[in-house]
């Protein structure tokens, strides 16, 4: 029996001892995976500090370069507006100087044409001034006169 | 009758090449053309007299083209006439008066019974002795009785004038009568006042045909054409051809751009005589508005086939340019 107990206090000495290697090992272990975390922790905060210095450099790069970007457009933009008038007036001097051109000569022809037509609405709705009210006939009379007046200053001129 | 403003509508009528737009002109002060040129559709001319400070008389002269080929006879020529000249021609009366007695007496009697005619014969300058008995033959002949038959130059002047006031005081003589209104008492003497004539200087204009011969005919017409010291043209009068396309007139020895600008000058003018119906109608008396508005649309419609005739005929000129 002593001798199961001695080898029992054996073993248990052995685990023990077993045990603390084991336990070294594991704080051996766990200091090198620390050491190890650490230091990748250091890497990538390293790197995590350096692509944040170079994103503030890009980005106050892209800044200034917006800037320009904008100042560009704002210029292109001017210029744009500027063109598109001068495109537009250009266009409206060509059409009106083909009409000019169709209606050289003509002038008083189509005046003529256009009073006629003037004229015959103004007939077409004559009998109905009976059946206005004296004010509403002389608004409506005065209408006629102005336009009257309107067409023979044009042919006069 | 509300009386301010008293208008009188007055029409020519005849064959073309007479010398209806000369007497016009010669009335409204214009010159006598040199030459001749067609009258397209209807001109107007106007006249105005003051009488006192409340009344106003204003003729209305409506010029009617007479080439029937692109002047068509429109029955609104006719109507709600007050006076009308037919006019012939003194130099070439079987012709001239032939036309008045098929073309426009029936129309004249048909669309204004009641209107004043008068029977005009123009060119007296070109009048001679020899010519007078046919002259007279042929008035007789084509029977254009009952209507005053009065001689003028509208040349040398004669007797224009006194024709058109003639037809004034007719007018005013008539409506003294029909309407008994105390304002318009006197006012054909008025008249005569504001022109300084007597009534016996007018009727004097008057030829009777029951009364006069050849030899006193030629007296009457030749004095005062010498008093007034006008020339009468000594060369051959070039007969007139009458023009059926306007786009040969210059074969007719009429210059197209001439013809042209007496129709754009037509067209303003007669637009100023739209601005008078119109202002007319705004003066015009609530009891009466209805008639006038009637008789207005008349004269609008008449003139819109007037301006697109003018139109046509401006664009055919234009066309063979």
């Amino acid at each position: 029996m002593i001798d199961q107990v001695k080898n029992t206090d054996n073993d248990i000495h052995f685990i023990k001892e077993e045990i603390k290697s084991i336990k070294n090992d594991i704080l051996s272990s766990q200091e090198r995976i620390e050491q190890t975390i650490k230091t990748q922790e250091e890497i990538i905060m390293d790197m995590i500090n350096r692509f944040n210095d170079e994103l503030l450099k890009h980005k106050s790069t892209m800044n200034e370069d917006m800037e320009k970007l904008k100042t560009q457009q704002d210029v292109l933009r001017i210029s744009y507006t500027i063109n598109e008038k001068k495109l537009m007036d250009k266009i409206n001097s060509s059409i009106r100087e083909v009409i000019n051109r169709r209606i050289e000569g003509k002038e008083i022809e189509i005046l003529m044409k256009i009073w006629i037509n003037e004229f015959k609405e103004i007939i077409n709705n004559f009998e109905k001034l009976k059946k206005l009210k004296p004010k509403e006939f002389s608004v409506r009379l005065n209408e006629i006169s102005d336009t009257i007046e309107v067409f023979k200053q044009k042919i006069l001129e | 009758m509300l009386v301010s403003e008293i208008n009188i509508k007055l029409t020519l009528l005849g064959q073309w090449g007479i010398g209806k737009t000369s007497i016009v002109n010669t009335f409204i002060g214009k010159d006598f053309p040199v030459m001749y040129i067609p009258t397209i559709g209807s001109n107007i001319a106007r006249k105005e007299y003051e009488l006192t400070s409340n009344y106003n008389i204003r003729l209305n002269i409506w010029d009617i083209g007479g080439q029937r080929s692109f002047n068509p006879l429109n029955p609104v020529f006719f109507s709600n006439l007050d006076s009308a000249f037919l006019v012939f021609d003194l130099n070439n009366p079987k012709e001239t008066l032939q036309e008045l007695l098929q073309t426009y007496i029936t129309n004249l009697s048909q669309h204004s019974p009641e209107c004043s005619t008068y029977l005009i014969g123009n060119k007296s300058d070109l009048l001679k002795l020899e010519d007078s008995e046919i002259l007279l033959n042929n008035i007789r002949q084509y029977q254009i009785e009952g209507f005053p038959i009065i001689f003028v130059s509208a040349k040398t002047q004669d007797n224009i004038s006194e024709a058109f006031s003639l037809v004034i005081f007719n007018f005013l003589k008539k409506i003294e009568k029909k309407n008994k209104e105390k304002q318009l008492t006197g006012i054909s003497k008025r008249f005569l006042e504001s022109i300084n004539k007597t009534e016996e200087d007018l009727q004097h204009l008057i030829i009777n045909l029951e009364e006069i011969d050849p030899n006193t005919l030629h007296n009457k017409i030749t004095p005062t054409i010498i008093k007034k010291n006008v020339k009468v043209a000594e060369s051959e009068v070039l007969p007139l051809r009458e023009i059926n396309d306007l786009t040969k007139a210059q074969e007719f020895d009429v210059d197209r751009s001439l013809i042209k600008e007496n129709i754009i000058n037509a067209f303003k003018n007669n637009l100023s005589v739209i601005s008078d119906i119109i202002a007319d109608l705004k003066k015009a008396p609530i009891d009466s508005l209805i008639n006038n508005i009637d008789k207005s649309l008349e004269d609008l419609a008449n003139l819109k086939k007037d301006f697109e005739l003018k139109l046509d005929s401006i664009l055919e000129l234009d066309s063979n340019k």
